[in-house]
């Protein structure tokens, strides 16, 4: 037995530094793609410094356009993460291990791509210091700010702590393979661990605090960024919900979010061994209950709104339901939550590819949610004038292309730099399963039911890859 | 002199009805008189009442006429004339208006009447300085709890100190493995 899991856990470790010293074709023409885009976004950001926001599509009275959408996306994507993993790790999930590392990591990514977004829709970035200097207490605006450096310090702290024992691992097994700036990372960052028994105690005291601190920082975060549309006199944002509104939905992009991921990094690091189908599938149920979260937080929201129709909820309701982004709605209300929750709640559909469907749907549907939130509740007149209408320009365009080419540069830079998978943790729930196959008769072994199931390689989990 | 030698005379008689036609509101119209009364000096944040009478130019007033208020403002780059307010003329040729100093320093206010087809436009301007300096702006929110700020900060450091807290252990563990790689270099040496 102690073979078994010494061989599984060398495959583990075998599979997932590989990636970090040899580097493909694909991966260098993908990446070299993706910086040509982050460059034409960059290119077209200079273009606004230069004129001013006059080459965007904002105007006075729609003045927050595609950037503020990113802004919200990009904040709710970086739930996905740390909040997630937090979660699992809180509740002890078993199956949480291969998918945590991905999860943190999607957060301090999005979190510094969606942080970037607000500094872009300035037209004056050289302002931005005001908000130091001249800031007010009673502004949502500078809660967002303190909130968003708490998270992202907070989830920078949380994905590197977990990191110590993987980068050590680096440091000591990758040797002469890797370069020698990425040893000298791997032997800075690693911090001299050793694995000692004080070391561990530290570290564990050190994640127990983070994985419980961070998930308040986490609704916290969001449900500032809903007051800053909430505060505002607006019709359409007249609402008490928006706080829980905004964290269920930034959670629900977010399992979005780490499905795709998950599945491209599988795909090109064949790590189907270690993450398995079932994954998926769990991350799916998750994906499923939230639809319903979401749905029912639309239900009241326009019931209670729609029953009253006071003061510009009429026009709102137009818009939305029958004229200009009735499609934009219609296709969020039932292409965002109503199918992939129907995907998850139908056994037959309840596969790998149905949920990557799934996520993808959820993925457009809340991008047009913000779409929605942000530009059509700006579009509401507050004055008897005309409602106005927004189109955005090649420069928004181009730096929304920038700033997911961005997103998906730094995730693929980071998966060639350290372990996309923990492997000490996957290394020690090993450990733990081989403790309870010595107690126990192999029919009793409680396996997560990845372990145990019997069918396609990709769904038997670890005892599936090829290693027993 | 004939008649028929008189013909330029007459020709130049033609354009005399146009002329009159033309030239007949600029003499009908007459010059006005527009004077303002204001305190010399007014507190920040408090009101002036300002009062303009329209005379035309036999001294009597002039009723239903309309006299805007301005005076000279900016906003960020920009700047120029800015309505104060607007009245029409009582029977006596009055017009009273309630200016608030929202600027300390001197300010000039003008009284405009814009004339018609009897008057002539006229203007007349006075200076009001206005003392003080302070903050007019005050919250206005329903619910004022008290200390909930310091609550906030006092959150927001505590989240920070624990991330200090963990820097620190962060350190130890760094200590820490420096301690055992020197043992390891002291026992292999």
């Amino acid at each position: 037995m102690e073979k078994v899991t010494e061989s599984r856990r060398e495959a583990l470790e075998r599979t997932v530094l590989r990636p970090l010293v040899h580097t493909g074709k694909g991966y260098r023409l993908l990446v070299g793609f993706l910086l040509l885009v982050v460059l034409w976004g960059a290119y077209a950001y200079s273009t606004q410094i230069q004129n001013g926001l006059i080459v965007t599509g904002m105007r006075d009275r729609i003045s927050w356009g595609f950037y503020i959408v990113l802004f919200v996306f990009f904040i709710g994507i970086s739930h996905a993460g740390t909040l997630i993993s937090a979660i699992l790790r809180v509740v002890k999930a078993q199956w949480r291990t291969p998918v945590t590392r991905m999860a943190e990591f999607i957060t301090v990514v999005a979190l510094s791509v969606g942080g970037l977004m607000p500094m872009i829709d300035l037209g004056r970035p050289d302002r931005i210091p005001n908000l130091f200097l001249f800031g007010r207490w009673q502004s949502p605006i500078l809660w967002d700010l303190f909130s968003i450096t708490t998270y992202l310090t907070g989830s920078v702290i949380y994905l590197y702590l977990p990191l110590i024992p993987d980068l050590a691992l680096c440091r000591d097994r990758l040797g002469s393979e890797a370069a020698g700036w990425k040893k000298a990372f791997y032997r800075a960052a690693s911090l001299g661990w050793q694995g000692t028994d004080r070391q561990k105690k530290y570290l564990n005291i050190a994640l127990k605090c983070m994985m419980v601190l961070i998930i308040p920082v986490a609704v916290s975060v969001h449900t500032v960024v809903s007051w800053i549309f909430a505060m505002t006199l607006r019709e359409p944002w007249n609402s008490t919900v928006f706080g829980a509104y905004f964290v269920a939905g930034a959670i629900f992009s977010g399992i979005a979010a780490i499905i795709i991921v998950m599945a491209i990094l599988r795909r090109a690091f064949h790590l189907e061994a270690h993450i398995s189908n079932r994954h998926f599938i769990n991350l799916g149920y998750m994906l499923g209950a939230f639809s319903l979260i979401m749905l029912y937080f639309n239900a009241t929201e326009y019931l209670v709104t729609g029953y009253k129709m006071a003061g510009e909820a009429p026009v709102h309701f137009l818009q939305l339901f029958f004229r200009e982004y009735a499609p934009f709605f219609w296709f969020y209300i039932i292409g965002g939550m109503v199918i992939p929750g129907l995907i998850i709640l139908v056994p037959q559909t309840r596969t790998f590819a149905g949920v990557l469907v799934a996520s993808g749907l959820v993925l457009i549907g809340m991008w047009l949610e913000r779409f929605i939130i942000v530009v059509a509740g700006l579009r509401v007149p507050l004055m008897p004038y005309e409602p106005a209408s927004y189109f955005p320009s090649w420069v928004e365009w181009s730096v929304m292309a920038g700033a997911f080419a961005m997103f998906c540069l730094v995730i693929a830079i980071f998966a060639k730099l350290v372990p996309v998978i923990a492997v000490w943790e996957v290394a020690e729930q090993y450990e733990e399963h081989k403790a309870k196959e010595v107690e126990l008769t192999p029919e009793q072994v409680t396996w997560p039911r990845w372990g145990r199931a019997a069918g396609p390689a990709s769904e038997q989990g670890p005892t599936a890859g090829g290693t027993t | 002199m004939s008649v028929r030698n008189m013909k330029w005379f007459w020709r130049a008689l033609v354009p005399l009805p146009l002329l009159l036609m033309t030239a007949t509101p600029a003499l009908a119209a007459s010059p006005l008189t527009l004077q303002m009364q204001a305190p010399s000096q007014v507190r920040l944040g408090e009101t002036a009442i300002i009062t303009a009478v329209l005379q035309d130019g036999k001294g009597a007033p002039v009723p239903r006429a309309t006299i805007v208020l301005r005076s000279q403002g900016s906003f960020l780059s920009t700047g120029g004339a800015v309505e104060q307010g607007r009245e029409v003329t009582n029977a006596q040729g009055k017009v009273v208006f309630v200016y608030e100093a929202r600027t300390e320093g001197t300010v000039t206010l003008n009284a405009y009447y814009a004339g018609d087809s009897r008057f002539d436009p006229a203007q007349s301007s006075t200076e009001i300085t206005v003392q003080g300096s302070g903050q007019l702006y005050q919250e206005t929110g329903a619910v004022q709890v008290p200390g909930v700020r310091w609550l906030l900060v006092g959150l927001l450091s505590g989240v920070w100190l624990i991330y200090m807290m963990v820097m620190v252990l962060l350190s130890l563990i760094a200590r820490e493995g420096s301690q055992a790689s020197r043992g390891a270099g002291g026992a292999r040496g």
